[in-house]
This record gives C-alpha cells, structure tokens and sequence, in this order.
C-alpha cells in the first residue's frame, strides 16, 4: 500500500501552514468543520509532516476521564495501571487528536485544561503523578459547529490560547480532484458527484439534519468504480445513510438520479 | 411509483430554501413558479428528462434571485417580455449557480457554453427591453407567471401590512367583518376589490395598492387588454392570505382591550420583554393571562388529527434525559470500587475462588427525571391551509398531541399550552394540560377548542413556559418545547426586534438550566428566522407529523446535553473557587 497516498490531504485555504506554526509554538489546535470534511484526514497528513506519532480519541457521552488518562486494569490478582492515550501522546511527544470534543462531559475534559494552557502540564490524580509535556506533545481538537458550540465549554484561559482552523467541505474544483485521488474515477464522474453533494449540502437545516459529507461521495465513488451501478452506489452511500425517513431518502434517490444522469 | 413530490429537494437544493413541486390543476404547457412552489403542467411525465429539466430550470430561477418582485412588476402582462427576461435569467443562474446544478442540465446543447448576457436581475430586464436579438426560449425553461409570483409576495406582506393599518386606525373592523360574513361570496368580493383598485377608500384594496405600489393600477388594465392578467386573476393565496389578515384582525371572540388599570388589579403576570433596539430590558411590559380554551362554535371533530403516536415515536423519547450516576461493583469502569476490591482481596487470601472480578465503579445512565413544556402557537398565521387543504395549524395540533400523549405515558411531567397575543396588553397562554394534571379524555376536548386567531408574541411564550418549568416543577432536566410556523409578530413586535427578544428570552430558559427546543409542521420558508435565533441544531422543521420522529430525539438529547454541561462546568468552576 501506498501510504503516503492514503494520508494525501488536498488543502483549500492557509490550514497547513496555520497548523504547522501552532505546533511549531507549542499551541493547541481546535479544528472546526461538519462531519466527514477531511478534519481527521487532516490531523493524519499534518502528523506525518511533523513527524509525530498521532493518539486520536474519538469522544462520546459516556468518555471519562479514566479513558483519557489511564486506569488500573486487574490482572491476575493485581492491579496493574495502564496509560490512556491522552498520557501516552504526552509521553511521547506525539499530536493527541480529541475527536468530536464535544460529545464527551464537561468533568471528562477538565483534565486537557492545564494541557491546553500555560502549564502544559498532565495531572494523573490515581498515580499522584504529574507529568509536563515535552515541546512536541500536542493537542488537537475537533468539533461539528452545526451542533453546538464548544467555545463555551471551555475555560477562556483555555480558549484564548486555541489557535482555530475552520475546515468547510472543499469547493466544486478542489473536491473533484479529491474524488479523482481517492476512488480512481475520472473528471466526468466527479464532476456529477461532487454537483450532487454541493446540491445536497444546500438542504442543511432545510428538510436534511446534515449534508453530503466528501466522505460519502468518496464512498460512492468507490462502489461504482468496484462496478455498483451509480444509482445504487448514491442509494447505499448517501440517500439510506443521511435519512431514515422514507420521504428524504426517496427524494435524495431522485436528486441522485438527476445528478448522476 | 415516482412522483412529483418527489422533487422537493432537487428544487430546494438548487433553489437555496424550501421549494415544493406541485401539480397544476388547470391545462398548463409550461412548468411556472410563485417562488415557493414549482407548478408542473399536469401531463409532465415526470420520469422524463425534459420533466426535471424544467423543475431545476424552475428552482435555478428561484434561487438566483429572478422572481424579484420590482421587475415582475414591470413584466405584467408583457408575455415577449416576460419569454426574454426568461431567457437571460436562465442563463444567469445556470452560471451563478453552476456548481450545484446538475450536470446534464448545464451541458444540454442551449447551456452549455454560452455565458452569462448579465449580470443581476436589473441588467436582464434592460437587456430584455432592448433591441439585441435573443434566441428563442426553449420550453424546458418552463415560464413565469408575474402575477401569481406577486401574489405570493403579497401574501407574505398581507398579515404585516393589515396589522399596521389596524394600529393606524385605518381598519375599521366593521368594514371587514362584512367580507367575512358570508363564506359563499367571500372569494367574488375579495376578486372585485382587487380587479378594481380605484374603489379607493376600501380598506382591502387600499393595502393592496400599498403593497404593490401605485404601479398596480396601470398594470392590471394593461394586463387586462393583452388579456393574460385576467386569467390569473388572483382567489387562493391573496385570498388566503387577507384572510389570514382578517382572522387576525377580529377573532370570533371580541377582545377589548384592557387597560392599564384594569390590568393591575386582574390576575394577570407580568414580563419583561428585552428592547434589542435600546439593549435594556423593558420591565413589566407584557401582561399575560392564563385561560381555558373556548370557541363560540364548540369543539371542532379532530378524530382525524388527534391520533395515538406511533410506538417508534415512544421508543424515540424513552431514552431522553437518562442521567449518569455511579453504580458500584460493575465489570468495568473509570474507577475501583475500593469495597469491593477488598472483597476481592479477601476472597483470594481465604482461597476462594473464583473471586468477583466486578471491582469498578462506573457511571451509567439510568435515572430519569424529565419535565417537559409544550407551547403551540395557535396564531392566525398557523391557520392559513397549504395546496393540500391542510393547515399548520392541525398539523401542529397532531403534533402537539402525539408530543404530549407519548411523553405524558412515559412518565414524564408535562404541561400543554397554546399561545397568542393581541399586543403587549394581552398576550393568552390557554391551558390545555398542567403539569400536575393527569391525561385523560378532557385533553383532547380542550384541544379541539382551540382555535387560530391573533398573533404571535414568542418571548413571553418561552419566559412563561420556561417559568412554569423551573418554579412549579423543581426536575433536574427540563424541556422546553415550542412548536410555531416561526411568524413571530405581534403588535410592536417584529423583525429585529422580536427575534431580538426570542434570542434573550432563550437565553434566560437556558441559563437558568431549561433545554429548549422548536418544532414546526408545515410552515415552509418561514423558519429561517427562528432557525437563527434558537440556533440550527436545536430547531426541527418537517412538512409532516410523521418526519419528525426520526430526528426529534437527536435534537432533544443534544439540547439537553448542551444544557446539562453547562450546569456541570458552572457547578466544576464553583468548586474550583472554592478550593482555592
Ligand atoms: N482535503 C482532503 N484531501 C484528501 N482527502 C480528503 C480531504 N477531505 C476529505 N478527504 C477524504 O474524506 C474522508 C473523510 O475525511 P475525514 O475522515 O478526515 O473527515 P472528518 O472531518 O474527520 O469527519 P468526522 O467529523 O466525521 O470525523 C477521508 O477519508 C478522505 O478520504
Ligand atoms: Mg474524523
């Protein structure tokens, strides 16, 4: 496999600069963006460019803080302690990448405070160990702002010293290009792919919770060119997985095949 | 089975806002458009290539902004005109729109290629009104019918423009209760108002002329002799819409309004309402009353309407407001149970085996302790009936119903009101169920009581909801749930000033630790306003009942999570401080 083909990322604006100075400076990175919009390929190919090893934590309501540090596990009559992957990117110096923020609990995400600021400092309560972060640990953040805002959630010592990278689903000619270099198809089909995701973007907050990510056109992309006829591959990548209602996805099935004709 | 409705988002996708596709009962060659609905001559096919070619022509027309209201004006009865402005507009938003219109329809052989001729809508008409020779219109681009799109224009006017005359002293109710006297000739008086604006005087058409400019007058003759405006005269939506108006201006019930005095002394609450424009609370300004729903023509049969829920709807809800608690002695966990790794301990010293291995403690969603709020808009503007002769209005009421009687029989604390208001003076929250109140067959009696009169004052709806929540109820997790065709106007409240105040008193429900949420059924394009005030994720809007029970729980959870965290990163701050 080609890796650095499978961690290729297709900048649309100043992104990698931006997040090669905040690493540079030692700052924490909060990425914004809706779902599937390249944020964690992003953090992938910007880990491999800074040569640092990448601890992601994808975050969900019932995360805790245990998750994130550490915890005693038994074995055999003891209790033995085992890092989490915050406490592990931060022992060895790699990027810790907290996926979706902000599912996870405000007292699951007190512990990145004194990470995120100043400190750069990990306190492990259970070890009463606390370790400091060499110069190449860092944090990144990710949230969907569609859903909520996290600002609020975060102490403003914390949050003034985010550096934040807005990521938006590329434009028509950037994700054609994606397209091409992620499922092998030629112009013509990914221009009529990417026209049907822009189109259906456009129905956010208007009858769909959520658009067409470059995720599900990718996908779609790829049954198609495993020999899916295109109606199908839409129905199975886009229309089925962004509604369970039998009217939106009936009208998706239409729009695709309008698109796709 | 396809079907025209089918198209819905194709149209809204390319059309930037919620388009319907409907079919049009009379003969028609050519697909037109009002700007919120795409008409399809009746025998499109609709399977066919040249069928959607004329819907996307259609949404692309919409969404560049061609239906504007000032040049549609100008293209009254002009059908050459009309052909050519058609032309160039297309043209326009096939390029400024392009990246999301569908390929094959910008390279059929009339698109592609060819560049835009201009540049905006004014630049189309002067182009159309020249001399330049223009290819003729291909009929995939279907037509536009410049009254029927005013029409609609007015219809989003009407409510606004009557209600400012009536607090002008221009209305005299009198005047207007004749029209409505009689259902039967109601249409035929409202058509000859309109054919004839030079009854000056008359209230009706007086609006009318407002709100189309004196222009009107001279169009409509000229639309007369070239004979196409007549046939279009207008009878649904204008008609609906002034009698939107109407149904406004005098609900069944008389309503005087009270006085300051006579308010002071009656049970009435007072509220603030937020003064965007001046930034200060106005304190005591609102004067709101509870009272119990009454029609003069008694219950209106709902049988239809007030159906059960549907068991996916209750399996939505059941998991909403679950809280985290700590369970001890589980398999796994964040944390160890000291007293149970003792035991543990124990047991392997004694030899017994094999020991317990639940050593964790662990946090887990059980406990459930949820209150929630319902306040239906039952304004006039619900009232107004959609092409399927459905109103918001019942499809709020099913909603309402199904909303209620679902969480009622899951246990949770509810309460049901509708709200509406006629000015500050006298805003009404009827009772349909209280929170201590138990359900039976009188909550659907009082539902069917209910009728879509008067206006909207959203801001003491939430403040008055959210109250009643936080000081009669005391549930850690409450919600507050408000369903509307997001029209809020009220005397002295509009535009910035009531999304301003819809925004505040949101913020107050929350801060104070009530989740709020908003639904509407039905309402088409007006929610966008209130989209922005309770922010998109925390606002559902659906054509039918039946769509929102896939998505209601997401909406509600992440409402109540939002709210929850903040509680929790308030009371973790608190601590924080007092450590120090
Ligand atoms: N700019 C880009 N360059 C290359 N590939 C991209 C780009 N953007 C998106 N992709 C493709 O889209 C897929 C989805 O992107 P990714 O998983 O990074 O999204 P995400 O923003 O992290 O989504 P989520 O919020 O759901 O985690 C990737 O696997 C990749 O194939
Ligand atoms: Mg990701």
């Amino acid at each position: 496999m080609n890796v650095s083909k499978s961690t290729a990322y297709l900048s649309s604006g100043q992104e990698r600069e931006i997040f090669s100075a905040a690493a540079a400076n030692g700052l924490p990175v909060l990425l914004k963006g809706p779902t599937g919009c390249g944020k964690t390929r992003f953090v992938q190919a910007m880990a491999q460019e800074l040569k640092r090893p990448l601890f992601t934590v994808a975050c969900h309501e019932d995360l805790t803080a245990g998750d994130l540090v550490g915890r005693f596990l038994l074995r055999g009559g003891e209790t033995v302690w085992e890092d989490g992957p915050l406490t592990r990117a931060v022992r060895h110096g790699g990027i810790c990448y907290l996926d979706e923020i902000v599912e996870a609990r405000a007292d699951t995400t007190v512990v990145i405070h004194p990470l995120a600021d100043h400190r750069r400092e990990l306190n492990i309560e259970r070890l009463g160990e606390s370790l400091i972060a060499p110069k190449e640990f860092m944090l990144v953040l990710s949230y969907n702002p569609g859903y909520q805002s996290v600002l609020k959630d975060l102490k403003p010592s914390t949050r003034q010293r985010m550096v934040a990278i807005e990521l938006t689903y590329p434009n028509a000619a950037i994700e054609e290009q994606i397209l091409m270099q992620e499922a092998d198809i030629d112009n013509l089909l990914a221009k009529r792919l990417v026209r049907l995701g822009q189109a259906i973007r456009g129905l956010q907050n208007d009858g769909l919770p959520e658009g067409a990510s470059t995720r599900t056109l990718i996908a779609t992309a790829r049954l198609i060119q495993s020999g899916i006829d295109p109606l199908l591959a839409a129905d199975a990548c886009i229309a089925a997985p962004l509604s369970d209602d039998p009217v939106a996805a009936k009208n998706l099935r239409e729009m695709a095949r309008v698109y796709l004709a | 089975m396809r079907s025209l409705e089918d198209y819905g988002f194709l149209a809204s996708a390319i059309a930037g806002r919620r388009v319907s596709v409907q079919v049009s009962t009379k003969p028609e060659a050519l697909a037109f458009s009002d700007g919120r609905a795409i008409v399809m001559p009746a025998e499109a096919n609709v399977c066919s290539q040249p069928a959607w070619m004329m819907i996307v022509a259609q949404a692309a027309l919409i969404g560049a902004g061609s239906l504007d209201a000032v040049v549609l004006r100008q293209l009254l009865g002009r059908r050459n005109l009309v052909q050519r402005y058609l032309y160039l507009e297309v043209l326009r938003a096939n390029f400024l729109l392009n990246d999301r219109l569908p390929w094959a329809f910008s390279q059929s052989a009339v698109l592609r290629d060819v560049p835009a001729l201009s540049h905006s809508v004014a630049e189309s008409l002067a182009c159309a009104q020249s001399m330049q020779a223009l290819p003729s219109t291909p009929d995939f681009f279907g037509t536009i019918r410049p009254w029927i799109a005013l029409r609609a224009a007015v219809s989003d006017e009407g409510l606004g423009a009557l209600t400012r005359r009536q607090q002008q002293g221009a209305l005299k109710q009198r005047e207007v209760a004749e029209h409505d006297e009689d259902e039967a000739t109601e249409e035929s008086q409202l058509l000859k108002l309109f054919q004839n604006p030079f009854s000056a005087g008359n209230p009706l058409s007086d609006m009318l002329n407002d709100i189309l400019g004196a222009g009107i007058s001279k169009s409509t003759q000229q639309a007369k002799q070239d004979g196409e405006g007549g046939a279009e005269m207008p009878i649904g939506r204008i008609e609906r819409a002034l009698r939107r108006g109407i149904n406004a201006l005098i609900s069944k019930r008389s309503v005087d309004l009270p006085d300051h005095q006579w308010l002071a002394e009656a049970q009435t609450l007072k509220y603030p309402e937020w003064d965007s424009h001046a930034k200060a609370y106005r304190r005591d300004w609102v004067f709101l009353e509870e009272v119990d729903p009454w029609r003069a023509e008694g219950a209106q049969n709902l049988d239809d309407i007030l159906t059960p829920p549907t068991r996916a709807l209750r399996r939505q809800l059941a998991t909403l407001g679950l809280d985290h608690e700590m369970h001890r002695r589980q398999g796994e966990g964040a944390d160890l149970d000291i007293g149970a790794l003792i035991d543990c301990a124990i047991d392997l010293q004694a030899g017994h085996s094999p020991p317990s291995p639940k050593v964790y403690r662990a946090s887990r969603r059980t406990r459930r302790d949820l209150a929630v709020a319902i306040v239906l808009d039952i304004s006039g503007s619900t009232g107004e009936q959609d092409a399927s002769g459905k109103s918001a209005f019942k499809k709020q009421l099913q909603l309402a119903y199904q909303l209620s009687r679902t969480f009622d029989s899951l246990g949770d604390t509810l309460s049901l009101f509708g709200f509406h208001s006629w000015g500050r003076k006298l805003v009404r929250m009827v009772r349909i169920k209280g929170h201590g109140e138990r359900w039976s067959g009188v909550i659907a009696e009082r539902l069917a009581l209910l009728e879509p009169v008067g206006y909207t004052r959203i801001g003491t709806a939430i403040r008055h909801g959210a109250r009643l929540l936080h000081d009669e109820v005391r549930l850690p997790n409450r919600l507050l749930v408000l369903i509307t065709d997001g029209i809020a106007y009220d005397q002295d409240y509009e535009h910035r000033y009531a999304e301003g105040d819809a925004r505040k008193a949101l913020q107050e429900a929350q801060a104070a630790g009530t989740a709020c949420v908003c639904l509407s059924v039905g309402a088409g394009t007006e929610m966008q306003k209130l989209s922005e005030v309770f922010g998109a994720a925390n606002i559902l809007a659906v054509d039918e009942v039946a769509q929102i029970t896939g998505r209601i729980r997401e909406v509600c959870r992440k409402a109540l999570a939002s709210v929850a965290k903040r509680k929790l990163s308030r009371s973790l701050a608190g601590s924080d401080k007092a450590r120090r």
